[in-house]
């Protein structure tokens, strides 16, 4: 494991090993631009890990939890435009319950910035790629989550 | 089930698709074939469709298999087990007899193997062909090996025939030896086909050929087709707008409406109906990236229920609109960009640079069906006769399938006999048509005609709607002749003067409850039901017998002996009571309404004057020879904006109008005998009839579809469909096309209950559920209810589509994934 | 407010309120009475339901105690078939857990009376009994004598909901002379047919009672905001978090207390118990050490990203917690944005739509 300082000069960041950032994307939209990046060439930091969901609607706010419990330095979550989701409002319902999250993962000491939502249609692969490359170098700002080391109650 | 029917669809665009997959999903075996070697045809291009300006393509995909199937974007492809699909051929003719039908093709063969294929582009290199694009031939070049659509890998190659010069060198040079560039080439038959659907869609007017306002001399003048390309995240540019000739950025950008389309030198005397709407979100999409947007214009066409507020929208966010004819482009000589001369007004002549010119092409007036079209057997879509738009197509995709399989009715599925999901679940194998109007007669025909027993449920004491008084003959005849069979088919009962009170149970076991015209209590069993309830004239507020509603105007007020008609004046004012709030629509049909009471007037009393104020004369298709005709036989049209629409007073003599003449801009006063107004329509018994199945209405009240383009029939809940002007207001003709496809998809749905059915993707821990109905309300397609046997919330494995949200909203997991294991989902390595 | 009464108390507010319940039962209203009563073998007044008059004549509503929240029970009493209607007595933050369970098909408002008072405060269970070896009068002092209420509990005394809002009967208690006279106002459609079956007149309410109420708004708003900064300050970090929770046992008394908390069986508590020993092994292995039992702070944040939008803030959480973990402080605190953040006030009405699964059609933001 690394130490506190080892951290702050970003050690791994070429091989993608300095941050963990969990990209739960929804089926249809955000994974399909995911695949067109591919398809088209782009890249985006080899930080993120992208986890596959039906639906933003059906991520459940304790898998978030989850993820920042489990060491995650972001979340990013990926879905259908507003009124483009395949299962009608999945993608609504996933921008309600953040809206309710927030507040906990606050108390929880992680801020906002760790979070984010964003809605990438599945011909947007550019937009996948700016989305999660700017996210990264975001988190790469606040650093190493703290939970990544504590040892947690 | 019935595996005989072996049915051809030609072109696997996106009608073609649905063709193929309702006739698939009635238990038939579809060839598909494709000219070129990718399926989507025109929507490849299309990144981003009105009216949400977004995508949405993967939901035309059969309910069972969406939570099943990863990745289905249909720009990739997509599989269905009863459909083959055969790439790159061309149909090039169809003989015989319905039933024994054979085609002759030419499969112009696989080029690229993409199995070998690795995607290194190395024949890219060594090609020395070089084309036109073939998605946007106005945006440069390409070899004749080429990627074969923007969404597909590297290994996905396209070898253009008509292009290659079979020189070899790409085969020599690749290191797998995918390429078999001559392989399986030429003709080739096909027999014993049942039916064939032709779903190849229009082709498109090229200005260049025609050298329409110097499209083709000038590189930055594209068509609109090639737009899409040029904004695409995929596009050449990557989605940045920049000019075609230099790569600079565009910072305005000019669309030219109606190039090939309402033009009498071309003879193109048609509307090709959805270029405005292109136009509109292309310059949508183009705002959104900043640019300055002017679109120019006649009339803009947004017909129907929810092209007007999009047309709004472009007007708040900024898009200017100039109702003119631009006369000439021309190339500033100091500048980058292109200069178009228009005058807005007479006598008033501007001109104006533009970086961009798009022009807004529609159905080539040039474009004809292939001779065989003609042959028996061969059902022609609505979308390869004139330009549609996605539902459009869609709707009339699933009309042709089912009007083929109408056609053969002898060998087609029998949704009546055994139902089968699982012991305790099975779909009841009979519909319920709501609605005697065009729409609900053509559905519950449809379907009795392809063995299903139907209900049809009407309000009034009789059947055909407002249809049987249209003006058009021909519509009262296809309205009567409806009735008529509908009528006399044994598998239909109609229930007239019969009111609706309730309609519970899961999907496909349905009942209705309603009173007979007795007042007797009915139950109906039903596993699927047909809102088709249409709309009523909105009422026009008089006592004035000179000031009459556009609907009301009978046929011998038309004739010359009607009181105030002899060398008489009628005004006519459109829109006086819609496309503004509170009935912010278009009601679709007053327009072509007016116009043919027009001409009629003026045919029977050539000395009487007619005006005609308007904001835009909203006729498409072919109806727009009756602008043309009008225009010739002497009306006269005055548009009017929406901030200041004509006022009219009552007087002792005449009716006063009074208006704003838009060329002279002076005040303008006709003194009407008669003045009919177009007040538009009202979907009065829609939103009842969406509380009682329990599904969404518009603001305006009409019947909301589970998604406005890619299914504009289906109802959020499984089983129960919308159709007709109830939903979005249509012509009589088109309420038919509506209504038999609604009983296509209807019995797609049917099919369901004959299929074994994979189970529901939810499983409910019964021990464990607080019955809170959290999954109740989460449900988009109401698939969960509380269950008595089990004392917890259920789910209806026949509406479930797998989306997971109740199980995200149940606090305790009483609602988990069928086969996975809440904790499972916790583990994170 | 005109739908208000002053009923004389002849020096004891509590039998007034007594009377008043009893009275209920006799036009037959009502088949039965939730409210706090001191068994013959219990020393805390505890949620009874009370069917005789007599038994109804000694209970004790306006005891200053809450050993357990009543609205669970109300909720419970109240699912029964319509020939059991049930006046319920209860805190008004009982009163809104109540109206929370009715959202969530856990009670039906239909079968109950709700009868509910302006609330001081309640004392802790062991303060309570501590005081009343003092006062052997309690129930009646403790609403004459402020020093008395300044005992109540931490969560109380920074509440600003004292007054209950979704209520058929209120017992009005402030800003009057309890031993001449309590108010009562009636409220919502059952609330005028209650008034008029009892035949209460209406009056004109005083200024010292507006006044009343105003000063202690002002002293609670007050306590709030000190209250919500402190718990930002002291808990909003990771560490801070970990410091707060570090001695949770694991009990779930908190989930359990929690009258909002409705599931048959709490997720986090399967999770904590249901981990085989290789996979504790393997976490373990990860950090070094692995703190048994497990996914406490996971418990933590899952019941408060499921229960914050409905907190309503009664503080049986903090006075169950036998490891004396502020967890009133951060519920409350974090519920306050989260019902900011979603525009929701749990318990305010049971027609307001429970938001997580409400949510907006708008296209934009």
């Amino acid at each position: 494991m690394n130490t506190q300082d080892n951290l702050k000069r970003h050690p791994g960041e070429e091989t993608g090993q300095d941050l963990n950032v969990l990209a739960l994307v929804c089926n249809w939209c955000t994974y399909t631009a995911a695949d067109l990046a591919g398809v088209t060439r782009l890249k985006y930091p080899t930080q993120v890990k992208l986890i596959r969901f039906m639906c933003t609607g059906m991520i459940d706010v304790r898998y978030i939890l989850r993820c920042f419990l489990e060491g995650a330095d972001g979340v990013f979550i990926g879905g259908c435009h507003p009124g483009d989701c395949h299962y009608l409002s999945g993608n609504l319902k996933a921008r309600v319950r953040i809206k309710g999250l927030r507040p906990v993962l606050e108390m929880a000491g992680i801020p906002e910035q760790r979070l984010r939502l964003s809605w990438i249609g599945a011909s947007e692969g550019k937009k996948l790629q700016e989305e999660l490359t700017g996210f990264t170098s975001e988190v790469r700002k606040l650093g190493p989550a703290s939970f990544r080391q504590m040892h947690l109650v | 089930m019935n595996q005989n029917v072996r049915a051809l669809v030609i072109g696997a665009g996106i009608s073609g698709i649905r063709a193929a997959l309702d006739l698939a999903e009635a238990g038939h075996s579809v060839l598909l074939t494709e000219k070129a070697l990718a399926p989507g045809g025109l929507l490849l291009s299309l990144d981003r469709q009105f009216p949400d300006n977004h995508c949405g393509l993967c939901r035309i995909l059969p309910g069972d298999i969406t939570g099943r199937v990863w990745n289905a974007c249909m720009r990739r492809g997509f599989g269905h087990p009863d459909i083959e699909y055969l790439p790159g051929v061309e149909v090039l003719d169809i003989q015989g007899t319905p039933g024994n039908l054979s085609a002759l093709m030419n499969r112009r063969g696989l080029k690229v193997d993409p199995q070998k294929c690795t995607g290194c582009l190395e024949c890219l290199k060594v090609c020395p062909v070089s084309q036109p694009y073939p998605l946007a031939p106005g945006l440069g070049q390409c070899k004749a090996v080429h990627p074969s659509a923007p969404h597909k890998p590297d290994n996905w190659l396209s070898i253009n025939p008509d292009a290659c010069t079979l020189c070899g060198k790409c085969m020599e040079v690749c290191p797998t030896g995918a390429i078999h560039a001559a392989e399986g080439n030429g003709p080739e038959s096909m027999d014993k086909l049942s039916l064939a659907v032709l779903a190849t869609g229009v082709e498109y007017f090229d200005p260049q050929l025609h050298n329409h306002l110097g499209c083709g001399h000038w590189p930055d003048a594209i068509t609109s087709l090639d737009f899409e390309r040029l904004i695409s995240g995929v596009g050449p540019t990557r989605g940045v707008l920049r000019r075609p000739s230099d790569l600079g950025k565009v910072r305005k950008a000019a669309w030219i409406q109606c190039a090939g389309s309402r033009n009498l030198k071309l003879n193109a005397d048609h509307c090709s109906g959805i270029c405005c709407m292109i136009a509109l979100k292309q310059a949508l999409l183009a705002r959104e990236k900043g640019m300055q947007c002017a679109l120019f214009y006649m009339d803009l066409r947004t017909p129907g229920r929810n092209w007007q507020k999009y047309l709004n929208q472009a007007q708040q966010k900024g898009i200017r609109l100039i109702r003119c004819r631009p006369h000439s482009i021309v190339r500033d000589p100091g500048e980058d960009s292109l200069r178009i001369a228009y005058a807005p007004a007479p006598g008033e002549q501007r001109d104006e640079n533009f970086d961009l010119i798009v022009f807004s092409v529609g159905r080539d007036p040039g474009y004809k069906l292939p001779a065989w079209a003609g042959q028996e057997g061969v059902i022609v879509t609505k979308g390869s006769e004139r330009v549609l738009d996605i539902a459009g197509s869609l709707i009339a995709a699933s009309a042709a399938a089912g009007r083929a399989l109408r056609s053969f009715s002898d060998s087609c599925a029998q949704p009546g006999g055994e139902a089968y999901v699982s012991e305790h679940e099975h779909i009841h194998p009979s519909v319920l048509v709501v609605g005697g109007g065009p729409a609900g007669l053509s559905a519950a025909l449809s379907l009795a005609e392809q063995k299903t027993q139907v209900v049809l449920v009407e309000k009034k004491d009789h059947l055909g709607g407002h249809a049987i008084k249209s003006m058009v003959p021909e519509v009262r005849e296809q309205v009567l002749e409806l009735r008529d069979k509908v009528q006399k088919h044994p598998e239909i009962e109609v229930l007239n003067e019969a009111r609706l009170q309730s309609c519970t149970g899961p999907a496909g076991r349905f009942v209705a409850r309603l009173l007979d015209a007795r007042g007797h209590k009915r139950e109906v069993k039903h596993g699927a039901a047909i809102l088709a309830c249409g709309t009523n004239p909105s009422r026009v507020e008089t006592e004035d017998p000179r000031i009459i509603n556009v609907f009301d105007l009978p046929e011998k007020l038309l004739s010359p002996d009607a009181p105030g008609n002899s060398s008489g004046r009628t005004v006519f004012i459109l829109c006086s009571g819609t496309r503004r709030e509170p009935a912010d629509y278009c009601s679709k049909v007053c327009c072509q309404l007016a116009l043919r009471q027009a001409i009629e007037i003026r045919r029977l009393n050539p000395e009487s004057e007619v005006t005609i104020f308007y904001r835009d004369i909203i006729v498409q298709g072919d109806d727009e020879q009756l602008y043309t005709r009008a225009r010739s036989d002497g009306v006269c049209f005055i548009p009017y904006l929406p901030e200041k629409p004509p006022v009219f007073q009552a007087g002792e003599k005449s009716v006063t109008v009074q208006g704003v003449d838009p060329y002279l801009k002076e005040d303008l006063q006709i003194e009407a005998d008669r003045l009919i107004l177009a007040s538009g329509v009202i979907p009065e018994s829609a939103s009842d009839l969406a509380r009682i199945f329990d599904i969404q209405s518009t603001e305006h009240g009409f019947l909301k579809e589970a998604d406005v383009k890619y299914r504009p029939l289906d109802s959020v809940r499984a089983g129960i469909f919308v159709c007709g002007s109830g939903r979005n207001p249509v012509l009589a003709g088109e309420a038919v096309l509506e209504g038999e496809a609604a009983a296509q998809t209807a019995l797609s749905w049917l099919a369901r209950g004959r299929r074994n059915w994979p189970g529901s993707f939810v499983r409910v821990k019964t021990a464990l559920c607080s019955l809170c109905a959290m999954c109740l309300q989460a449900c988009p397609f109401k698939a969960r209810y509380p269950d008595e046997h089990t004392g917890a919330m259920a789910v209806d494995a026949l509406a479930c589509q797998g989306c997971g949200a109740c199980i995200a909203v149940c606090p305790n997991k009483a609602s988990a994934w069928a086969g996975q294991e809440e904790e499972e989902m916790h583990e994170l390595e | 407010m005109h739908n208000f009464t002053l009923i004389k108390t002849k020096g004891d507010p509590g039998r007034t309120v007594n009377s008043l319940l009893a009275g209920l039962v006799e036009k037959e209203l009502v088949q039965g009475v939730l409210t706090l009563a001191v068994g013959p073998f219990s020393s805390l007044p505890m949620p009874s339901l009370l069917c005789s008059i007599e038994q109804i004549k000694n209970s004790s509503p306006l005891a200053p105690a809450a050993g357990v929240s009543a609205a669970v029970h109300a909720a419970r009493i109240s699912r029964g078939p319509e020939k059991f209607r049930t006046a319920a007595v209860l805190r008004p933050c009982e009163l809104r857990a109540l109206v929370e369970l009715a959202k969530l098909n856990q009670a039906r408002l239909e079968n109950l009376v709700l009868i509910s008072m302006e609330c001081p405060g309640r004392l802790e269970n062991r303060r309570y009994l501590e005081l009343r070896s003092e006062h052997p009068d309690l129930d009646v002092d403790y609403y004459l004598h402020p020093d008395l209420q300044a005992e109540a509990s931490g969560t109380c005394l920074s509440c600003t909901d004292f007054i209950p809002e979704y209520v058929h009967l209120g017992i009005c208690l402030l800003g009057l002379d309890l031993k001449q006279e309590i108010g009562i106002s009636w409220h919502q459609e059952q609330g005028e047919e209650l008034a008029r079956v009892m035949e209460f007149v209406s009056g004109q309410e005083s200024d010292s009672r507006r006044q009343a109420i105003k000063e202690l708004e002002a002293a609670r708003k007050n306590a709030w905001l000190n209250l919500q900064e402190k718990t930002a300050q002291e808990i909003s970090t990771p560490e801070g978090l970990q410091k707060a929770i570090g001695d949770c046992l694991g009990c779930f008394n908190c989930q359990r207390a929690c009258p909002v908390c409705f599931c048959r069986d709490c997720v986090s508590s399967r999770e904590a118990f249901e981990q085989d020993p290789e996979e504790l092994y393997d976490r373990g292995a990860r950090k070094g050490s692995l703190r048994l039992p497990t996914d406490l702070t996971m418990f933590h944040l899952t019941r408060l990203a499921h229960m914050a939008h409905a907190c309503v803030g009664c503080g049986q959480c903090s006075s169950v917690c036998p490891s004396r973990i502020p967890l009133a402080d951060i519920f409350r605190t974090t519920g306050a944005s989260t019902q900011e953040e979603l525009g929701y006030r749990p318990g305010r009405s049971p027609d307001e739509p429970v938001p997580l699964v409400r949510f907006s059609e708008e296209k934009d933001t």
